[in-house]
């Protein structure tokens, strides 16, 4: 009894052995040599558009013999954008990662990836919102009231001047005087 | 009262710099008026209380306070009268003597002999009395009881000798100043605001409610202008502005809008006869309001049409001018053309690729299409759409860009778009075909029931066949453009839909393949993404925290071959944001934050992908694309970031520890310092005398730049943090504490803030408290450890033979991995 079964315990890790040495050595280059599949790939690219004019025939035999399905998913690649793509498959990386709708979610990826930015170049803001306003004698600035704040304004180039900030009372009369020197005069409602 | 003084900025770019140089209380009530006298040496204040106060600007004190008005003071107005020299002359000079102006002291000089000048103050109250007031004897000179209103404004010529008050009453009264009498008093019909004379007191000018410039003869009272369209209630003018030296005077009208009439005509006019209105020359906006939509105007798209809640329509230069003429004033953003037109608020507009047709649709149920020609400075409007029974919310043009051969498109300004897609309140979508020969008024192709509720955007598809029309019952219709019938219904929005926009063909991604996507943005605060094949929702974007009130779709620039951004999207909302979406992935790309307020109009350059938002906060913003500036930046950090890492690699494996840690520090990578360290602690020849390990690594330690060590201890800080880089934390400090005196340590700043968060103290608290809690667990440690050793003791009594066991323990774990293998 004790010998049969050794037997068929035998027998059966002779099957799986088998078993296991034929899927080892089918997957074996594409797999765990790697570096026989990585140079297969650099040999292929250099071959097809990197300058290599010598053939190297071991390598040639080891393609071939391994298949060009094992080792570059299916034929040889011509086109370099195909290269690391095909080389990324044999390697085991799943397909998804080259879908073009793919969205990368490592570090390095996302860094890479282009994000549209914008930045505030000019605004046109008001330059009076109601209320008192003042002109200089020569036409060229205009005082407004814009809100509880006073804004100067260059009426040839409409640029801002000045401001003077409100005190959160409300302007009710603005004047300019023009000599001998200038002043503006905001009247802020007395408490 | 606030006393400013400006002067030139010693900057060199040209602005002013503000001076306060003083702050009064004038009255014990609100100032109403202010006035200034020709001199600029006098300031008068008239007060709620119906107080008069006259005061130098300089000194800040107050000359004179005149009692006398019941009401509020309305209207204030220095000026000089000649006084034919009497005995009382030389009274009259002691009391002039007091005032302290010089010029005035020049002035009187000049004039002494058989007349002189005297200061009056003119003011005029609520109850429309006008009080005149010598200056000089400090007492009212005479009262004109003639005005039954508020009197707005009093002017007085010189030459002419002249007072002039405009009132509320609608009457302006010409008052004779020798006796103060009234000479004329003319019927305006309408209530002045503001008046004053121009051709040397020959003309009055007035402006009030009716928001017309009006003349007036000043010897004879005689209107001088034709009759003018009284405006409506936002035209009303509130003020003029006009001093004698300028050859114009500015108009402010109700609605913030300052007009520029010339003076010209008026200036020439010999005899009295009736001229036109001053021609307006120039529009100021003081402010765009609440800015509604917008549209690219012109071939160059160098100007910008801008529907703001009102009636007309702005157009503004984007062009900075070259021409430095002060008159006109063609600035960046500066008016240049207005559409008038409509009867009440425009709601919406659509500009044709040329932007040389412009079409608006409004609130009085018609719509009009514009022909801009801005070469020619020609705005007119070509055609009025009328058979809405009800507001006009949407419009749409094709946008089809003709045969770059074809008549069409080298002269697109004789050739207006081919149709007009309208949707209105009344729930009805109209088409409108145009013609060669357009007569004013155009009739609708076909009319077609659309929704249920409001409709709020139409659109034409890219091709011009299609045209979709979103509406506030939550769906957007899609109808074949020449027959009107719907093809396609997109469901799925919670809310009312507020824009639809086709993408256009730039936008896509060349060689995608797809039909064509469609784009809405609704009240749900989505933005969805639609098919065109199967009218399906391909994605909603979620982001915004309101409605989405715009859309616009931005053209496609890759950067280069790293670039896989498909077709991007911009939604403006009433959140007060802009967002870019990018609508392959649906990705939120970035968010533009530059209002306070809805943002309701949102457009892209075709060209230049650069966007103009515009909302309720009147201000109008210009973004522009800095994606591949900020591409560059990023890959040069990156670049820079590599080599940094290399050359600290490079120190660390040439043992120039000093080098490595400086730059660690400065790289600001915590990790690689941290290696650093634990390299040279863990090492397995330490120095004999060393603290750290190694002492030249000590000797850089001990001589650490403030900033470095300040930074140092914010490492070890947070590495103290962790029970696994604790050790190191802390042979690392305690290296640090040895080779400093406290008193250097405890001086340590944060650069920069000071006091803020994160200052030495707080660090020192943090390493401190987590120093305790470690020493805590080793002292448990070492009570746990006794504990062992005393059972160890205690089994080594009982078995004999403890090393027997616990080797026995182990081999039991082998045997039991093994199993497992198995």
């Amino acid at each position: 009894m004790v010998n049969l079964d050794a037997d068929r315990h035998m027998r059966h890790r002779l099957t799986i052995r088998r078993h296991f040495n034929r899927s080892y050595h089918t997957t074996a280059i594409a797999k765990l040599k790697w570096f026989i599949s990585s140079i297969s790939h650099l040999y292929n690219a250099a071959r097809q558009v990197g300058g290599l004019d010598l053939a190297w025939p071991d390598l040639e035999f080891i393609i071939e013999m391994a298949g060009t399905q094992r080792i570059f998913r299916g034929d040889r690649p011509t086109d370099p954008d195909d290269f690391i793509n095909r080389y990324n498959l044999a390697g085991g990386i799943s397909s998804r990662s080259m879908a073009s709708d793919h969205r990368p979610t490592t570090r390095y990826a996302q860094r890479a990836s282009v994000k549209t930015t914008y930045e505030v170049g000019r605004t046109l803001q008001p330059i009076y919102s109601g209320g008192s306003l003042a002109l200089s004698e020569d036409g060229r600035l205009l005082a407004a009231s814009l809100g509880e704040d006073v804004l100067l304004t260059d009426l040839s180039t409409g640029k801002e001047l000045g401001r003077i900030e409100g005190d959160g009372e409300a302007i009710t009369a603005l004047t300019c005087t023009w000599f001998p020197s200038v002043h503006v005069d905001t009247t802020n409602s007395a408490k | 009262m606030r006393i400013y003084a400006l002067s030139p900025s010693n900057l060199g770019d040209e602005t002013i710099e503000l001076e306060l140089l003083r702050t009064l209380r004038p009255h014990t009530s609100p100032v109403v008026t202010l006035a200034t006298d020709r001199t600029g040496t006098l300031v008068g204040t008239g007060g709620a209380d119906g107080v008069v106060k006259v005061w130098d600007l300089r000194g800040g004190y107050t000359t004179h306070t005149f009692h006398g008005h019941g009401g509020v003071v309305s209207a204030l107005h220095f000026f000089q009268v000649e006084v034919v020299e009497r005995e009382d002359a030389s009274e009259n000079n002691k009391k002039r003597k007091r005032m302290k102006s010089r010029q005035e002291e020049a002035e009187a000089e000049q004039a002494r002999g058989e007349s002189e000048i005297q200061y009056r103050l003119a003011s005029g109250a609520e109850d429309g009395k006008i009080r005149i007031w010598d200056l000089h004897k400090r007492k009212s000179v005479a009262v004109l009881d003639s005005h039954v209103s508020v009197v707005r404004s009093l002017q007085y010529s010189q030459q002419e000798k002249v007072l002039v008050s405009g009132s509320r009453d609608k009457t302006l009264i010409i008052w004779d100043s020798h006796k103060w009498k009234a000479q004329r008093t003319i019927a305006a019909m309408e209530g002045i605001e503001s008046t004053g004379f121009v051709a040397n007191g020959r003309i009055l000018y007035s402006g009030g409610e009716n928001g017309c410039i009006r003349l007036w003869s000043t010897s004879s009272g005689q209107e001088l202008t034709q009759e003018q369209e009284p405006g409506i209630e936002t035209d009303e003018i509130v003020n003029v502005l006009h001093y004698p030296s300028l050859p114009y005077l500015i108009s402010v009208h109700a609605d913030q809008v300052l007009n520029f009439h010339s003076l010209k005509s008026a200036e020439s006019l010999v005899v009295e006869e009736v001229i036109e209105p001053l021609p307006v020359f120039r529009r100021v906006s003081g402010t765009h309001d609440e800015v509604i939509d917008m549209a690219y105007v012109g071939r160059d798209k160098s100007l910008l049409a801008l529907n703001t809640n009102s009636e007309d329509i702005r157009i503004v230069t984007l062009n900075e001018s070259d021409a430095d003429d002060a008159t006109q004033g063609r600035y960046f953003g500066a008016d240049v053309g207005l559409l008038k037109g409509h009867e009440d608020i425009v709601i919406c507009l659509d500009v044709d690729w040329s932007g040389h047709w412009l079409v608006t649709g409004a609130k009085d149920n018609t719509a009009r299409l514009w022909r801009l020609d801005p070469q020619n400075d020609s705005y007119t409007c070509s055609a009025v759409l009328t058979g809405h029974a009800e507001s006009l919310g949407a419009i749409a043009l094709p946008h089809i860009v003709p045969q770059e051969s074809s008549a069409a498109f080298t002269d697109p300004l004789s050739h207006p778009p081919a149709y007009i897609v309208t949707g209105s309140q009344d729930r009805t979508v109209k088409r409108w075909d145009t013609t060669k020969e357009m007569k004013q008024k155009l009739r609708a192709k076909y009319t077609r029931k659309a929704h249920d509720k409001d409709i709020n955007a139409i659109d034409v598809d890219p091709s011009g066949t299609l045209f979709a029309s979103a509406s506030q019952d939550r769906t957007v219709k899609i109808y074949s453009a020449a027959e009107g019938e719907a093809i396609g219904v997109l469901r799925g929005h919670r809310r009312g839909v507020w824009t639809v926009k086709f993408a256009p063909k730039d936008s896509q991604v060349p060689n995608s393949g797809n039909k064509g996507l469609i784009a809405t943005g609704s009240g749900d605060k989505t933005v969805k993404i639609w098919s065109l094949a199967d009218y399906s929702c391909l994605l909603t974007l979620e982001g915004h925290s309101n409605s989405v009130l715009k859309l616009a779709w931005l053209p496609y620039r890759p950067v280069d071959t790293r670039d896989k951004r498909g077709p991007q999207i911009a939604s403006a909302a009433g959140d007060g944001l802009v967002k870019i979406w990018d609508s392959a992935s649906g990705e939120g790309m970035s968010t533009l934050d530059n209002h306070t307020d809805r943002v309701w109009a949102l457009i892209a350059h075709p060209d230049t992908g650069a966007l103009v938002s515009g909302g309720g906060d009147s201000v109008i913003t210009f973004w522009e694309d800095t994606t591949s500036t900020t591409l560059e930046a990023a890959t040069t950090a990156e670049t820079e970031r590599v080599e940094l890492d290399q050359k600290l690699q490079n120190y660390a494996y040439a043992g120039n520890y000093r080098e490595a840690i400086v730059l660690a520090l400065q790289m600001d990578q915590p990790g690689r310092l941290f290696s650093l360290f634990k390299s040279v602690v863990e090492t397995e020849t330490p120095d004999a005398d060393s603290l750290s390990g190694l002492s030249t690594v000590d000797d850089v330690l001990s001589n650490l730049a403030d900033e470095q060590l300040y930074k140092l201890l914010l490492r070890l800080r947070d590495w103290n943090t962790n029970v696994r880089t604790a050790p190191i934390a802390q042979k690392i400090l305690w290296t640090v504490v040895k080779s400093y005196p406290a008193s250097k340590l405890a001086n340590l700043r944060p650069q920069g803030k000071v006091g803020a968060k994160g200052s030495l103290k707080d660090v020192l608290d943090a390493i401190k408290a987590y120093s305790e809690r470690h020493y805590k667990r080793v002292e448990e440690l070492v009570d746990e450890s006794y504990l062992l050793d005393f059972t160890l003791r205690e089994m080594d009594e009982v078995a004999g033979d403890v090393k027997a066991i616990t080797n026995g323990t182990s081999q039991l774990g082998f045997e039991g991995d093994m199993v497992m293998i198995q």
